[in-house]
């Protein structure tokens, strides 16, 4: 991580860049669907961000987008942002489905191309990186 | 690793049932139920975070006295002796944070991270919840590997 003097300016600067980061997977995700019949992509809904660090430099919360997935209206699969300031990684969104939870985490540092990987329901164990043929099978 | 497999396990498969509690909720419109089942989430990565931290702590305890007994009955001269002589005779009466710097020197990446992962383990321990998100899956990594790197 690159050393940066830590205040509300810098706070903000890394909420703009997460921001802008879930919004490129989002578009990653809805490119990859493309060919996919009928899936939809619907970020509507959103979840309140609100980090220590936010409240530490009296930085205001902010709406973070959810991303659901749905085929004929039944909803698939949902793309849930957990946190920017996670222990281990740049950010962290949990896909929830019917098999349980992948958890998606950024190996980038801040100011870096994002480096998405994914934990499996079935494998905790090792990430693999996050690729179009992985989304697919998510709505399959 | 053994003691971190069976957790680990348990860990995991609670989660993901969970999860699909989260999302079939969220599927169904019940949104105080996926808030419940979001809660129940957190809580479980809490408590199995705590397990496993308390596991690395004994290992911490334990390597610790043993490097200490080494120490203090060792033929060295006296002068060689004496800063060990000097600490507390009860492990657990040194502050954790110096207890780990017998193993794992101040500053460098393992000190540093079982530093910030006793934060958290302080604050849920008080009552609160994670201070920071966490990855779960990396921290359950780091609990293994550390647990093995912590030696006298």
């Amino acid at each position: 991580m690159k050393k940066k003097n830590v205040d509300k300016p810098y706070i903000e600067s890394r909420i703009d860049d997460w921001l802008k980061r879930i919004d490129s997977l989002y578009r990653e995700v809805e490119r990859s669907l493309s060919d996919s019949n009928n899936v939809t992509c619907d970020t509507s809904r959103k979840t309140t961000m609100n980090e220590e660090q936010m409240q530490k430099f009296n930085v205001s919360s902010v709406d973070v987008p959810i991303l659901d997935l749905r085929r004929d209206n039944e909803l698939l699969a949902t793309f849930k942002p957990v946190g920017l300031w996670v222990l281990g990684a740049n950010g962290r969104v949990d896909i929830l489905s019917e098999k349980g939870a992948y958890i998606l985490v950024d190996g980038s540092d801040f100011g870096d191309k994002a480096d998405w990987k994914i934990y499996t329901p079935n494998n905790r164990k090792t990430a693999e990186k996050l690729s179009r043929s992985f989304i697919e099978q998510l709505v399959k | 690793m053994a003691i971190f497999d069976d957790l680990e396990g348990q860990y995991n498969s609670i989660d993901n049932q969970y999860a699909t509690g989260e999302f079939q909720a969220s599927r169904s419109g019940a949104t105080r139920k996926e808030a419940e089942f979001r809660k129940k989430r957190e809580i479980n990565d809490q408590a199995y975070f705590l397990f496993m931290f308390s596991r690395l702590e004994d290992r911490v305890n334990q390597e610790a006295e043993k490097l200490i007994k080494r120490k203090t009955t060792s033929r060295a001269s006296w002068k060689q002796k004496a800063p060990w002589d000097n600490l507390p005779k009860e492990v657990k009466d040194i502050p954790f944070k110096n207890r780990l710097a017998l193993l794992a020197e101040r500053g460098k990446q393992d000190f540093n991270l079982i530093s910030d992962y006793y934060l958290e383990r302080n604050s849920i321990a008080h009552g609160g919840g994670f201070k920071r998100p966490i990855n779960m899956p990396d921290a359950i990594a780091n609990f293994i590997r550390l647990y093995k790197a912590i030696r006298a």
